[in-house]
């Protein structure tokens, strides 16, 4: 027997959806170049600050959001997969551990993108915040990776929708739903998670805008 | 006045041309380097002033653009054979392999930069900064095709 659970609370959910909506406008706006970069660098600003704010609520947000639930050694995430193919998986409130190992590398890929992107030079008009505080060395060395870097977060898109689809129409194991209403179907063996009230993410949240709005306009100067 | 400068820089070319046959690769990356380093520097000044990062100037607008206008056929005259390897970002072979490709996307720089030192008299902002875009996707076009990452 199963029953309705809340699984995501509401934070990792709108940081789910608006990191959706600025990777595109990032991609595009990058594509399109010229004056659409003024709003090409406030998107990474955006992505910036939505990143740290996943990394502080990975480690004291809600218990689906945590790291130490869906972060696991390599034999586990092993067996896992094994058992995607075999046909009896594991059920996981939160994330299962391929997706969790999936978390883990586009927040590292983001990350990188964000932080190489402040200290990117296109060579044509535009230069990250933070540009004139590194040496040339840098700048182009970041430019570079900026620039390959997001190929590799374009696979990892990819494969992460394929990864929804395949549970979707698969697995039967409907994995978009929840992470727009939150909750999901959840065996009566298991507890519910407990979650973090919002207002702490709030907090977090404007601790680390602040940060990033010190960083790219005022620390630069 | 005009003719005159005209006539000038038609002989510079017309010497630089010649010129190129004895220019080592090395020195013509580096001629060609700061040639981009010179159109960056202004085209960067009128970026800032079309994106609000600096105050509008019309004076200052016009000497960039004027300035980007009159090197824009500059770079290419050191791409000759053997300036694909040393110390540079270009793809090998722009002009051997490419080269009529190469040619034509060099050559909408050098009309959208003329065009830019056009708009930039007129003064007008709105224009300016449709030109700087219409600039900027010439030279992203040329270094995606042409420019290693």
């Amino acid at each position: 027997m199963t029953r309705i659970v809340k699984v995501w609370d509401l934070p990792v959910r709108l940081f789910h959806w608006s990191l959706v909506l600025l990777v595109v406008s990032s991609f595009v706006t990058g594509k399109l170049g010229g004056t659409w970069l003024e709003w090409h660098f406030r998107s990474g600003y955006c992505i910036l600050a939505l990143l740290l704010f996943r990394v502080v609520w990975g480690l004291a947000g809600s218990q689906t959001a945590r790291f130490s639930d869906f972060v696991h050694g390599p034999a586990r995430v092993l067996a896992y997969s094994r058992s995607l193919l075999g046909g009896r998986t594991p059920f996981h409130a939160g994330h299962n551990p391929m997706g969790g190992l999936m978390i883990v590398l586009m927040l590292v890929l983001l990350l990188v993108q964000a932080t190489t992107g402040l200290f990117a030079d296109d060579d044509i008009a535009a230069r990250g915040p933070l540009a004139d505080k590194a040496p040339g060395a840098i700048v182009s060395l970041f430019t570079t990776v900026h620039r390959i870097n997001i190929n590799v977060i374009l696979a990892c898109v990819a494969l992460h929708i394929c990864a929804a689809l395949f549970y979707l129409v698969v697995k039967k194991d409907n994995l978009i739903g929840p992470m727009i209403t939150g909750s999901k179907p959840v065996p009566d063996d298991h507890p519910a998670p407990s979650l973090t009230s919002p207002a702490r993410a709030a907090i977090v949240l404007a601790a680390v805008a602040a940060f990033v709005v010190w960083l790219v306009k005022f620390y630069p100067r | 006045m005009k003719k005159l400068a005209i006539a000038v820089l038609g002989l510079a070319g017309v010497v630089s041309f010649s010129a190129q046959a004895q220019l080592k690769p090395e020195d013509a990356i580096k001629n060609r380097q700061a040639a981009m380093k010179l159109v960056g520097y202004n085209f960067g000044s009128v970026g800032a002033m079309v994106n609000d990062r600096k105050p509008y100037n019309k004076d200052e607008a016009i000497r960039n653009a004027s300035r980007i206008d009159a090197l824009s056929s500059q770079p290419f005259e050191f791409f000759g054979a053997g300036t694909d390897k040393g110390d540079t970002k270009a793809k090998g072979g722009c002009l051997e392999r490419h080269g009529a490709k190469f040619t034509a996307a060099s050559e909408k720089f050098q009309a959208e930069a003329a065009k830019l030192a056009q708009v930039a008299r007129a003064g007008d902002m709105a224009a300016l900064k449709a030109q700087f875009n219409a600039t900027a996707g010439t030279c992203k076009a040329c270094h995606d095709d042409f420019r290693e990452k």
